[in-house]
């Protein structure tokens, strides 16, 4: 008989406190969350209610005042920092609302350091199977600066995709995009966590990612209205 | 693994990190030439006594430097020739008078040396004139640097009508690199020639460089020459040399002005690397950031940083090292000395290198401050 495999992000209990001026705020409370393979949850919630917070500790950027993060097989809520590091590298994929590629690397050399950070070969023919997959391979050899914003994210997602993470944690992808690069990325996503059985945790506002949620998750009250 | 990329970064922003190679340059360039005027400065205080192969200095007393030495009886000559220990003695002339320039008529401050060619105490000034001994003891036959002839007004050999104390003087021979650190020319001649340029009677003489025999104590010959000659004082050569640069370097002033020039260039230095990196690195944090989420260690950034250290380093080594080239052969034909000894070379690039290191620290502490989680703000 087959093992279930762990679904590749389990949060269970989270909370999260921030202590500010006029007291401690009180962001994430008992939050409990799962995304499973080829799953798009997407996450909305206005300015301020922990979206950003969630993927860090989903990603484990942050450590959580209490409960527990499990990336596929691995709790990382109380591992050292170095286990959470390897966790990463092996698991996960990050794209940034502002993209982050280093404008002195070519589109797939930046794509390449996806691999070189991850600590596996780099694989130039994987690279460019991605960038054509992406459909930015015309432009592998350009930099950052010479090519569009809806490009820059596509490189970004080549760049968080090519190490085969289990999970990719998107933070507002779309909001530096165009409505014509949006719509693009947004069926780039659909396809990508179908086709590679990539588990995607989106935090948005954009209500033109909610067609392909396979779950609309509302943060609220520091917990989710599913 | 990330040295590649630090590499294209350096590339990419090369107008910036240019400003930090030119900056890193131009102090390590300052930095070495000013220490090069320093050794200059320092070798040419006592050019004239360390050119004798000499043990023991034998002086009036009391003596402040060598320049400024009291005239006494050279009676004492074979009376240290006598002494046990001692191999050879040179008598030694040395003051100042003025030259006439010939045909102009105008005067120089010049330093007049006279000792004894043939005495068997070795010195070096015009080794390579033939027949020195001879062409030095004819009367008014002077050697004079190659870089002063026009200071001097003579352009050839046996040239008539120089005057030196109101004597006449012709070259015949020119010195190499026999320069003085101060406004006087410096003229060799033999200890008779000498005595009349600088009309001092004909048994004064100012010094006694002494060679020991081979095998002998110098400071055990030391002591006996005190025994005999009481009233004369003996220096050993080390002390003498010392005697003489400590004078000097306190006198002028130039020693502390020279390494104050060297401390700030490098302090200059320190800066430009300093700004160039932190300032750079500040502009990247987010995308550090963003490296580190994704599973940089805060090593895989330093050696990025590490890296674009090392070739700013490099090549700011490489400009400097051909600009002070270019430098050293400018000085060549003027009175300026430049020495650059190789363990002051070395060690300036190692003082540079290590101001490029802790230049880059603050950089480095930043960015492992740096929290992954920083690639989530703007």
């Amino acid at each position: 008989m087959n093992a279930v495999p762990a679904p590749p992000l389990h949060l269970c209990g989270i909370e999260k406190s921030f202590a500010e001026p006029s007291g401690t705020l009180r962001v994430l409370d008992g939050l409990d969350l799962t995304v499973q393979q080829s799953e798009i949850v997407v996450l909305q919630g206005p300015s301020g209610s922990g979206k950003t917070t969630l993927l860090q500790i989903a990603g484990g950027l942050l450590h959580a005042d209490a409960g527990t993060v499990r990336l596929c097989d691995t709790d990382i809520s109380s591992a050292s920092e170095a286990d959470r590091t390897a966790a990463r590298q092996r698991h996960l994929g990050f794209v940034f609302q502002h993209f982050h590629l280093l404008d002195a690397l070519t589109v797939e050399d930046n794509v390449a350091l996806g691999l070189r950070l991850k600590r596996q070969p780099v694989d130039r023919a994987r690279v460019a199977e991605v960038l054509d997959r992406l459909g930015i391979a015309s432009k592998a050899r350009k930099l950052p600066r010479d090519i569009s914003g809806g490009e820059k994210q596509r490189t970004a997602f080549a760049r968080a995709l090519v190490g085969r993470p289990d999970l990719l944690l998107a933070d507002e992808p779309t909001s530096q995009l165009d409505s014509h690069a949006t719509e693009a990325i947004t069926a780039l996503l659909a396809e990508i966590a179908r086709s590679w059985q990539v588990a995607v945790l989106v935090a948005t506002h954009d209500v033109r990612l909610h067609p392909i949620a396979n779950r609309l998750c509302r943060l609220s009250q520091g917990k989710i209205d599913a | 693994m990330l040295i590649r990329t630090g590499l294209a970064i350096l590339a990419h922003e090369r107008p910036k990190y240019a400003g930090a190679v030119l900056g890193t340059a131009i102090s390590l360039f300052l930095m070495l030439l000013l220490s090069g005027f320093y050794f200059g400065f320092r070798r040419d205080i006592t050019i004239v006594p360390d050119s004798f192969d000499a043990d023991l200095w034998v002086s009036s007393r009391p003596l402040l430097t060598f320049d400024f030495a009291a005239p006494f009886d050279d009676l004492a000559w074979t009376t240290a020739l006598s002494t046990p220990g001692v191999r050879a003695t040179t008598r030694v002339v040395a003051a100042f008078t003025r030259w006439r320039i010939p045909g102009a008529g105008g005067m120089e401050s010049v330093q007049v040396l006279g000792f004894d060619p043939d005495a068997g105490v070795r010195a070096a000034f015009g080794d390579d004139v033939p027949d020195l001994s001879s062409r030095m003891r004819a009367d008014g036959g002077v050697l004079i640097d190659w870089k002063d002839t026009r200071s001097l007004g003579v352009a050839r050999l046996d040239e008539f009508g120089a005057e030196v104390g109101g004597r006449s003087a012709r070259p015949v021979g020119w010195l190499k690199n026999r320069h003085l650190f101060n406004a006087a020319y410096l003229v060799v001649t033999d200890v008779d020639n000498a005595r009349r340029h600088l009309r001092l009677p004909a048994n004064a003489i100012h010094y006694l460089a002494v060679k020991c025999a081979p095998g002998a104590d110098p400071a055990a010959v030391a002591a006996a020459l005190r025994e005999r000659l009481p009233e004369l004082q003996v220096h050993e050569a080390a002390a003498f040399h010392d005697l003489t640069q400590d004078y000097w370097a306190d006198r002028t002033g130039i020693e502390p002005m020279l390494f104050l020039s060297m401390t700030l260039s490098s302090v200059v230095g320190f800066m430009t690397v300093f700004l160039t990196f932190f300032l750079l690195t500040s502009q990247k944090l987010s995308v550090f950031a963003a490296m580190k989420a994704l599973g940089a260690s805060t090593a895989d950034v330093g050696v990025l940083l590490w890296v674009q250290l090392a070739v700013v380093f490099a090549s700011a080594t490489a400009l400097a090292g051909a600009g002070l080239y270019a430098a050293v052969l400018a000085f060549a034909d003027t009175p300026i000395s430049v020495v650059l000894p190789p363990p002051v070379v070395a060690g300036g690039i190692g003082l540079m290198a290590l101001a490029c290191a802790f230049a880059c620290v603050p950089s480095l502490v930043k960015v492992a401050r740096t929290a992954p989680a920083e690639a989530f703000r703007t």
